[in-house]
């Protein structure tokens, strides 16, 4: 089966500063998919191009299709929700959905509605009213209802409270997700959604500094926590990726190390994603 | 052609407001000249009936020969007597002289009407994009199945069809408001108008007016997508900058140049308009006669090189604003 997203040396430059730098991805369907980096990392930018919401170079498909000449086609299948509110702020709810049901032939309202009603989003009001939580739920109610086969959420909780947070990926894996959809999720806070990943994708300058998925990791990565006085020993044989002190004792991240090996020298642990990332970040992020 | 409905149906619920207002505020000035009228006729009649006569003098209008008008009550009626000579034979030079202010008032208020809209219409082309991009709703806009061309092309079809309907429906409030006015004030303003409107084909009038106005649309057309351009990528202010941008240009040029040259364009280009209807209902040469109107034949106007230089520039403009509009260009 052919790749849902295919990107081959994708390349974006603002003048001197290279946003994408010869990226390269095949993801394929039926993934929950994490693209993690630091702020001004080319997150929002990669997802703009495969959205078609920005030239580039090199060459992109998207369910099939190239992004920026077939930007209208492809909508029709991937929704996108962004880091800012973007819903017309002039419209009322009501008009909203009239708006999408007319425009969009994926869109089903009784969906819409009927996850605007476990919400207090009044029909009757402007968006421009709505606070931002409420501008957010009322964008996902809407993609949501679509059914699209990929849904791309741009760093969707910035600014929400954790009632929010908790709510809108749980809302996702519910009304959404299924093993014939993709889920791209980018965000710079790992923590909040890596146990619904897959695969992750951690982008910094705008190179992929990694793609793999979450069992990769596991057999990828180590935590081996050690007591301190051993730790200048092993250092120089480990090479460990980071390391930290934890309560007197020494914690080394390793890549490739054997794990049956290292548990004769100490604690060994599956690193969490975000400790992998800020290892891999090398304390750049 | 759904998604073009829907979007043309976005247009005007966003715009509504605006139409409605419009549409309020003519009507309140049309009720104030009804007003005026009516207690104009009060005083003229009071003054007719207590001094017997009523003598104007010396009344022109545009460069023709000045005329007296005397008007005298004769039993119950009102007669009207030119240049004080009560032959017969000056009846149809008083109607003709009549049809003067009817004409003017018929030109000046339709075209009145038309400049009024014309100006709220420079409000929307510089705030079509310019809005989204400030709410950031481009990026939603963008992110259904609707191609950009649809999306820009609602929204200059929006703009045609708002200039030309509101102009047009707010032209027959005012044909309507000006007949009422001449009822209003009886006679004997009533019976010569009467003999006036009465040979006025008055679906060829809306018809001239309509393609009046399509000529307009497409000489506006290179201006309302320069505004439309200018609204895709300034920070704030499209209309000061759209509109001040090319007078500043102007200035610029008349001191460096020490020619005029700009400004003449730019003061030819709407007084094009004035003309164009001038020409078209034969004002310009022999006025209106008290016959028909006599009108131009539209295609003239409509298919020449004048319209045919506006829609290519506009090709370059709409091409233009294509490529801006789809960089998105953020307003903060």
């Amino acid at each position: 089966m052919s790749a849902l997203i295919e990107l081959h040396n994708i390349t974006k430059t603002y003048g001197d500063l290279r946003a994408l730098d010869n990226v390269s991805l095949d993801i394929p369907a039926g993934r929950i998919v994490g693209l993690v980096g630091p702020n001004g990392a080319g997150k929002t930018t990669l997802l703009r191009a495969l959205t078609g919401e920005l030239d580039y170079q090199g060459t992109a498909k998207v369910l099939g299709l190239e992004p920026r000449e077939k930007r209208a086609e492809l909508m029709l299948n991937t929704g996108v929700i962004h880091d800012i509110s973007v819903l017309p702020s002039w419209m009322k709810v009501k008009e909203l959905l009239a708006f999408m049901e007319g425009i969009h032939s994926g869109f089903k309202r009784e969906k819409a509605e009927s996850i605007l009603k476990t919400t207090t989003i009044p029909m009757g009001k402007k968006v421009k009213t709505l606070s931002k939580g409420m501008k957010t739920q009322l964008h996902l109610a809407v993609t949501l209802a679509c059914d699209t086969k990929l849904l791309i959420l741009d760093e969707p909780t910035h600014g929400l409270d954790i009632l929010f947070r908790k709510q809108l990926y749980s809302s996702v894996l519910e009304d959404y997700f299924d093993e014939e959809k993709t889920l791209l999720i980018s965000t710079h806070q790992i923590e909040e959604v890596e146990h619904i990943l897959s695969d992750v994708i951690f982008i910094n300058k705008g190179k992929i500094l990694l793609y793999a998925s979450i069992e990769e990791l596991g057999n990828r990565f180590s935590q081996l926590t050690i007591p301190a006085d051993h730790a200048d020993d092993l250092r120089k044989e480990l090479k460990p990726l980071s390391e930290y002190s934890l309560l007197g004792r020494k914690v080394f991240l390793l890549e490739g190390a054997d794990s049956k090996a290292l548990v004769k020298i100490g604690d060994v642990q599956t690193p969490s994603v975000a400790d992998i990332f800020v290892a891999l970040m090398g304390g750049e992020a | 052609m759904k998604s073009l409905m829907v979007l043309l149906k976005r247009e005007w619920l966003e715009w509504q407001r605006v139409v409605i207002g419009t549409v309020l505020v003519i009507t309140f000035l049309n009720l104030l000249m009804l007003l005026s009228v009516a207690r104009g006729s009060s005083y003229f009649h009071e003054t007719l009936k207590r001094e017997g006569h009523i003598n104007l003098e010396d009344i022109q209008f545009n460069d023709d020969e000045e005329f007296d008008l005397d008007i005298r009550m004769h039993g119950g009626d009102v007669e009207v007597y030119f240049e004080g000579d009560d032959s017969e034979t000056n009846v149809n030079d008083a109607l003709e002289k009549a049809s003067r202010p009817i004409a003017f008032g018929l030109r000046f208020g339709m075209q009145g009407i038309f400049v009024f809209v014309l100006f709220l219409s420079l409000f929307y082309f510089s705030d079509a994009i310019y809005k989204e991009r400030a709410d950031n709703s481009t990026l939603f806009y963008r992110s259904l199945p609707i191609s950009d061309h649809f999306l820009l092309g609602s929204k200059i079809a929006a703009g045609l069809i708002g200039v030309i309907g509101l102009t047009f429906f707010l032209s027959l409030e005012y044909l309507l408001f000006l007949r009422l006015a001449v009822m209003v004030w009886g006679d004997p303003l009533n019976t010569m108008a009467a003999a006036v409107f009465g040979q006025i084909s008055y679906i060829g009038l809306m018809w001239d007016w309509f393609s009046y106005l399509i000529y307009a649309a497409i000489r506006m057309a290179p201006l309302a997508l320069f505004l439309m351009l200018v609204g895709t990528y300034v920070k704030g202010r499209p209309l000061l900058i759209g509109v001040g941008g090319p007078i500043l240009l102007s200035i610029s040029w008349a001191i460096i140049f020490k020619s005029a040259a700009l400004f003449i364009a730019l003061g030819k280009f709407f007084w094009g308009f004035n003309l164009a209807l001038i020409e078209q209902w034969g004002l310009k040469d022999h006025g209106l006669r008290g016959e028909a109107l006599q009108y131009g034949n539209p295609w003239d106007y409509i298919f020449n090189l004048e319209t045919l230089l506006a829609l290519v520039v506009s090709a370059l403009l709409y091409y233009g604003l294509w490529l801006v509009y789809r960089k998105n260009i953020p307003t903060g």
